[in-house]
């Protein structure tokens, strides 16, 4: 945690008005998903007679097909999107960044054949495969949130391994590391002391896109209807039972997509201005 | 009026996020009608800046004061429009690397041209007839083959004489070279020098050189300007400089040179941030009193203006 | 140059292959028997013992995976990507239908937000940190943020239902293209407005760009014909390579909207189960995608003059 402070001059991100404004707008999707049951009301009590009804100083954002709490379904929408978005960075960054390092510090035949299946992956548009692999997986396994974060982590490991293998392969080039192993270093002492100190900057500011690149996915399969599915409350999956209802309560559309649009907002702002920083910084260096 | 340029001091600093660069500190100096003047210095000492400065070319983060007079007009404060007839017309600039100065994706002969078709108002037909003679006379063979290729084709000198010919094109009163010698191999300095020499046969011109080369100002300048940190220590007559130079940092970078000695400098370039207090030579020279904590001025030394206590 | 051209084509195979056998490998892990789904699905009834072995053996399913892999990889490559699922028609017949409707979408689309983007990307590099800058910087994180499906239900709420303006879905007139089209140009341009603004940005660092200035040319030359002109070679490069988005490009907007083009059949044919058209859109949208990196490679040999002489 320190070591992230560090490397983005911790003291820099408030004075960057990207950072500023990502960063408050994220802490607010994180708190309203984390506190949920103290704000929010139940979120699976259905009330025929409340059904379609709209805003008001009871159901701020109005109730469902179901006469349910919108309001409620919404934040406890952002635990959902935040918990499954965040598990599938998660999944991905370590396969990624695995296979990258393993790729990049080992050169050779290694590298040749991972450099190939990571070209293979760049080139296969994400969404396509993710839409038909969770198809795929419903068929074998039946509806799951499980099909969800394994088909996009499928597609989304690439990215970190393409940037940690870049990483490495240049730190590789620097004399520094060169220096280390004439000194005899061991190999694990280079990989803790040089190549993940290097690569953190880079891989924070590919995670936190990358977190508001899944939540739009999360979003767009949940819409299709071969996300998460009901009664869990998902934002896409709750504009695609709001889309029927468009004319009548275009409210189950607005709020949720709202909270989709401001919190993918929100991790691209704070992604850029991190970068933003972090080029800074080697301007300087 | 004798003179094509004044500069009265002029100050730049480049402002970052929380501090400022004093690139250039309180500078005055003239440039005469028909001279050569070279502005020499050591890299960072601010005369790139200096060149650039003149022609407000700098980035938008700069706070410049001070006067920069030519024509009894201040180009500082001249509107931009105004100022645009005067950049490549009356006064030109022969940028520091020729090899990234050239657009990449337009022909050589387009580019020569542009100065003449927009401040001559040459068609583009005549003006590139025009620029095959300008190529001829810089030795830029076959000239009319040439005028239709592209910078890569271009060896580094070629590059060169094509942006000086951009240069000379209009017949400008004063001409600025940043660095003409930079990357210039030993073996051929002596070719930029005879290329300067040329741009003054037929012209009347003014030539600004801002260069670090003290051999390459020893063959072309009449007059010397030294620039260190920011400031200039010393103008002089080009002989009495390279004979009997005034100011304790001339005496130093001329001992540097190596046939007289190759003696370094003690210490190192100070930081244009927080210059030293005072004379901003004080904490490397070797004459240094409790005296050079103020700060000199320029004094009059017959011809030759030095900044220094040595001399008051 | 030719040899050019050959080294860079040899070299998208392996990458070709390596796509092929993701898309196989979808079809492969399909679970309990493809022959006995293919009854129910084409005929209707009960599969008879007689039936589902007759259709294994045409389709080949008998065989080991390596067997079948080379066999669907050979007639793919011809185009022949099996019959449907479900219906009684050719997977190529089923996609070829769609297509047409797909590309009037994206074409549409592709013109206006080429256009707009490189008017806005001019606009805000020239001003640069002016408001006008921070406005067209605003919009484009907005346009990657916002989320398409949600921007096109508003839109038919506004235009449709509130204004009786526009049909909300349907297709293949000029005012059923509409607000499908604007809701896609809203994301396709707002990428392309930052790679321009970008673009220049860079081009009016260089050094070249201080030649031309001291030339003592109006900003609008300096602009125009010297930064720009370098400038366009990447943003023609990026903007040909979204041309891959033809085939399932915008598959949000093609839902929203009932446009039944390319992108609505993937999700259609997920939910039907009819994975031999699902496999062959993964497999063509991948070639599609390394193909235009090809051609827009060469199209970079063309347009720059430092890679067109053989530098």
């Amino acid at each position: 945690m320190f070591k992230v402070i560090e490397i983005f001059r911790g003291i820099e991100i408030p004075k960057n008005n990207l950072c500023r404004i990502g960063l408050s707008v994220v802490l607010f999707i994180i708190l309203l998903g984390s506190f949920a049951p103290l704000i929010a009301k139940d979120p699976y009590e259905t009330n025929m007679a409340k059904r379609l009804e709209s805003p008001s100083s009871e159901h701020f954002f109005g109730a469902d097909q179901l006469g349910r709490d919108l309001f409620s379904r919404v934040i406890y929408g952002a635990r959902t999107s935040l918990i499954v978005a965040i598990t599938i960075s998660a999944f991905s960054m370590g396969i990624g960044c695995l296979i990258g390092a393993v790729s990049g510090y080992f050169g050779g035949i290694i590298d040749d054949v991972i450099g190939r299946i990571i070209d293979v992956f760049l080139s296969i548009p994400e969404i396509v495969v993710n839409i038909a692999l969770v198809g795929v997986f419903c068929t074998i396994y039946g509806s799951s949130t499980w099909n969800v974060i394994l088909a996009v982590v499928f597609t989304n490991w690439v990215s970190y391994a393409r940037i940690t293998r870049g990483i490495v392969l240049s730190l590789k080039e620097r004399e520094f590391i060169f220096c280390s192993k004439a000194i005899g270093a061991k190999s694990s002492w280079i990989l803790f002391k040089h190549i993940i100190p290097n690569a953190l900057g880079p891989i924070i500011v590919l995670a936190t896109l990358n977190v508001g690149n899944i939540i739009l996915t999360i979003a767009s399969l949940g819409f299709l209807g071969l996300g998460i599915q009901p009664p869990t409350p998902e934002w896409g999956q709750l504009l695609n039972s709001g889309k029927n209802y468009i004319a009548t309560a275009p409210w189950i559309t607005f709020f949720p997509g709202l909270f989709i649009a401001l919190s993918v907002f929100g991790f691209n702002l704070l992604g850029e201005g991190l970068r933003d920083i972090l080029e800074r910084r080697r301007i300087y260096e | 009026m004798n003179d094509v340029l004044v500069v009265k001091d002029l100050q730049v600093h480049f402002i970052l996020e929380n501090t400022s660069v004093k690139a250039v500190d309180g500078v005055s100096f003239n440039v005469r009608k028909g001279e050569n003047l070279a502005l020499i210095g050591e890299s960072g000492s601010g005369k790139s800046v200096l060149g650039m400065t003149i022609l407000r070319l700098l980035p938008k983060n700069v706070r410049v004061n001070g006067k920069i007079l030519f024509n009894g007009s201040n180009l500082l404060e001249l509107p931009e429009e105004e100022l645009r007839k005067i950049r490549g017309k009356e006064i030109a600039l022969i940028p520091q690397n020729p090899a990234t100065s050239l657009n990449p994706v337009l022909k050589i002969g387009i580019q020569i041209a542009e100065p003449m078709e927009v401040h001559l108002g040459i068609d583009k037909k005549i003006a590139i007839q025009k620029v095959i003679n300008l190529l001829k006379f810089f030795d830029i063979n076959p000239a009319e083959k040439r005028v239709n290729e592209y910078p890569h084709q271009f060896s580094g000198g070629m590059k060169q004489r094509a942006l000086v010919a951009m240069g000379t094109s209009t017949k400008p009163k004063l001409i600025i070279a940043d660095e003409p010698t930079k990357g210039v191999d030993v073996t051929k300095k002596l070719r930029v020098v005879e290329l300067f020499r040329r741009i003054k046969e037929n012209n009347k011109l003014s030539l600004l050189v801002i260069t670090h080369d003290l051999l390459f100002a020893e063959k072309l300048a009449d007059r010397i300007a030294v620039m260190y940190c920011g400031q200039i220590v010393e103008v002089c007559e080009a002989k009495t400089f390279f004979e009997e130079p005034l100011h304790p940092y001339s005496k130093a970078l001329l001992d540097s040179l190596p046939s007289r000695g190759l003696k370094p400098i003690k210490g190192c370039s100070p930081s244009m941030v927080n210059p030293p207090q005072g004379c901003r030579f004080h904490p490397r020279c070797e004459y240094a009193t409790s005296k050079c904590l103020e700060e000199p001025p320029l004094i009059s030394n017959g011809n030759n203006n030095v900044r220094c206590w040595l001399y008051d | 140059m030719l040899r050019y051209i050959a080294r860079r084509a040899l070299q998208i195979i392996p990458t070709i292959l390596g796509i092929s056998i993701i898309s196989f490998s979808l079809l492969y892990i399909f679970p309990g028997d493809p022959a006995e789904f293919i009854v129910e699905a084409r005929y209707g009834v009960e599969p008879t013992q007689e039936m589902v072995e007759k259709i294994r053996i045409e389709m080949g399913l008998d065989k080991p995976f390596v067997v079948q892999y080379f066999n669907w990889l050979s007639k793919a490559v011809r185009g022949d990507f099996g019959i449907s699922w479900t219906e009684d028609k050719t997977v190529m017949e089923v996609i070829l239908e769609r297509l047409p409707i797909s590309a009037e979408l994206f074409f549409a689309t592709f013109a206006i937000s080429v256009v707009f983007a490189l008017i806005l990307g001019v606009i805000s590099a020239v001003h640069k940190d002016k408001a006008i800058d921070h406005i067209c910087r605003i919009y484009s994180l907005l346009g990657i943020s916002i989320p398409s499906f949600w921007l096109g239900l508003i839109l038919i709420w506004i235009f449709s239902v509130q204004l009786h303006l526009l049909p909300a879905f349907g297709c293949c007139e000029l005012k059923h293209l509409i607000l499908p089209v604007l809701t896609w140009c809203f994301s396709f341009m707002a990428i392309k407005t930052r790679f321009v603004r970008a673009s220049l940005l860079e081009e009016l660092s260089k050094n070249y760009v201080i030649t031309a200035r001291a030339k003592g040319l109006p900003e609008k030359l300096v602009v125009f014909r010297h930064a720009l002109r370098n400038a366009l070679i990447p943003i023609i490069t990026y903007f040909s390579l979204s041309l891959h988005h033809l085939i399932v490009g915008s598959i949000m907007v093609e839902v929203v909207f009932s446009w039944p083009g390319l992108g609505s059949l993937l999700v259609e044919s997920v939910f039907k189960r009819d994975f031999p058209v699902v496999q062959a859109l993964v497999f063509l949208s991948g070639v599609l995608l390394i193909t235009m990196n090809l051609v827009v490679d060469l199209l970079y040999a063309v347009i720059d003059p430092r890679i067109r002489y053989g530098d």
